[in-house]
């Protein structure tokens, strides 16, 4: 009879010990998805956030031009704006945030993208939480974001090698860039494009506080910042 | 007969935590969803709605079966967030066409997510009874650089009024989940209900201009 009781205490153990289980696996796997979904609410609010322009016009050449160090605003103005409003959004100190302003060249009579790859010397910059066993690990994250914006600007590269049309084509396949001007005067069809079309890659990472088995939630994004007005 | 008499108690409260959990994700899920949406509309630069010259204590959906007392207290919501001394003090004494507009498609979009959902939730809530069941959310904001909702006190004017300055507002969805078994067990120190508070800042979301 002892014997017994023995074999239902321990089967009462092992059902209790996997149902808590279970509850344990399911709070990870919630506190990750609503990480996941704090992750792009931010996103849609940097979206929607302050911004500077990311592109400044040179009126003595008569071009745009990328952001730089003497440039006005500054790159670090910009991301700076981006990577403030990101800290004092996130939901706890969790968050990091590693974003890059990256340019696409344009063709400016075609509208097609022209380069095949961002330039080596883009900086990622990061905000927030800094701690390397976390979301601070410099050297897992930084690179992602380059490798995360060049896989769209490959693919952006490939839509517009494939719909590669001349100057003159009435066909808008392929045609990425800003268009400024759009005329035909007698039957000749004449496009002016922006020379640069830029783009914020970033991701954001954060790690759930208080769940057992948790790990750190990354996400990556791409947007069209603001181009040459500041404000809304 | 032990092992059953041991597991079933335990297993039927693990069950209803698990509800209990489940119902405030569901909630933290859609708090987050309609403030964010109500930002998105807010940041418009023209935020139609059908209904125009509306009432704003008209947006009220009250819980199946309630008494007339509770749904004018979810009415007095609306006061609340023209009250200066009230913790939904949006600012100032009134709310602007767009803001309205804004409320009332917010609102919309909150029911067409989930039509059981009763709002905005009575004001003052005294007891879990008063939310009829089912989770009562309510949205507001917060005018920034206009007022600033001090912690436990009233909120505090800050800098001057400029009436065609577009401000910035910071959207709040606070849904109440009135629990089953979590108070039984002390969380959230044994209260009958628990709210769940989500936000999205609207930039530059309008002026102040009635």
């Amino acid at each position: 009879m002892k014997g017994k009781e023995g074999i239902v205490y321990i089967e009462t153990a092992i059902v209790l010990i996997t149902l808590l289980t279970i509850v344990l696996w399911f709070s990870k796997l919630y506190s990750e998805s609503l990480h996941r979904m704090y992750h792009e609410a931010l996103a849609i609010e940097i979206m929607m956030g302050p911004q500077k322009a990311s592109m400044v016009y040179n009126s003595s050449a008569h071009i745009f031009e990328e952001l730089g160090a003497s440039t006005s605003p500054t790159m670090q103005e910009f991301v700076d704006d981006i990577g403030n409003f990101f800290t004092a959004r996130a939901p706890d100190s969790s968050y990091a945030l590693y974003l890059a302003l990256v340019y696409l060249k344009i063709d400016s009579n075609k509208g097609t993208v022209k380069q095949t790859s961002i330039p080596v010397s883009t900086v990622v910059y990061s905000y927030g939480n800094s701690d390397p066993a976390e979301c601070g690990d410099d050297a897992t994250y930084k690179p992602m974001v380059l490798q995360y914006a060049q896989s769209k600007f490959n693919t952006l590269y490939a839509y517009s090698a494939n719909n590669n049309h001349t100057a003159l084509s009435d066909s808008n396949g392929g045609r990425l860039g800003v268009k400024l001007l759009d005329l035909n005067i007698k039957g000749i069809r004449t496009r002016l494009y922006e020379s640069l079309m830029p783009f914020v890659s970033f991701i954001i990472c954060s790690k759930p506080q208080d769940i057992p088995m948790a790990s750190v939630v990354v996400t990556k994004h791409f947007m069209v910042p603001r181009r040459h007005t500041a404000d809304l | 007969m032990i092992g059953a008499a041991l597991s079933l108690p335990i297993i039927l409260a693990i069950i209803l935590v698990i509800y209990d959990l489940t119902r405030i994700y569901l909630a933290r899920i859609t708090a987050k969803q309609v403030a964010l949406t109500t930002a998105r509309i807010a940041v418009s630069t023209d935020v139609t709605s059908n209904y125009q010259d509306f009432v704003v204590k008209n947006i009220v959906n009250p819980a199946s079966g309630e008494a007339s007392s509770i749904t004018k207290k979810r009415k007095d919501f609306y006061d609340a967030m023209k009250n200066s001394s009230s913790n939904y003090y949006c600012g100032k004494s009134y709310l602007t066409t767009k803001e309205k507009r804004t409320l009332n498609l917010s609102y919309g979009y909150l029911n067409s997510l989930n039509p059981k959902i009763a709002f905005p939730t009575p004001y003052p809530l005294n007891s879990k009874s008063e939310l009829g069941g089912v989770t009562n959310c309510s949205i507001y904001f917060y005018t920034l650089e206009l007022s600033s909702a001090t912690s436990g006190g009233s909120p505090i004017l800050i800098g001057a009024i400029k009436l065609n300055k577009q401000y910035n507002r910071e959207y709040w969805v606070a849904c109440t989940v009135p629990l089953v078994a979590l108070n039984l067990l002390g969380v959230n120190y044994g209260a009958e209900y628990l709210t769940v508070k989500e936000s999205a800042l609207a930039y530059k979301s309008g002026t102040i201009n009635p």
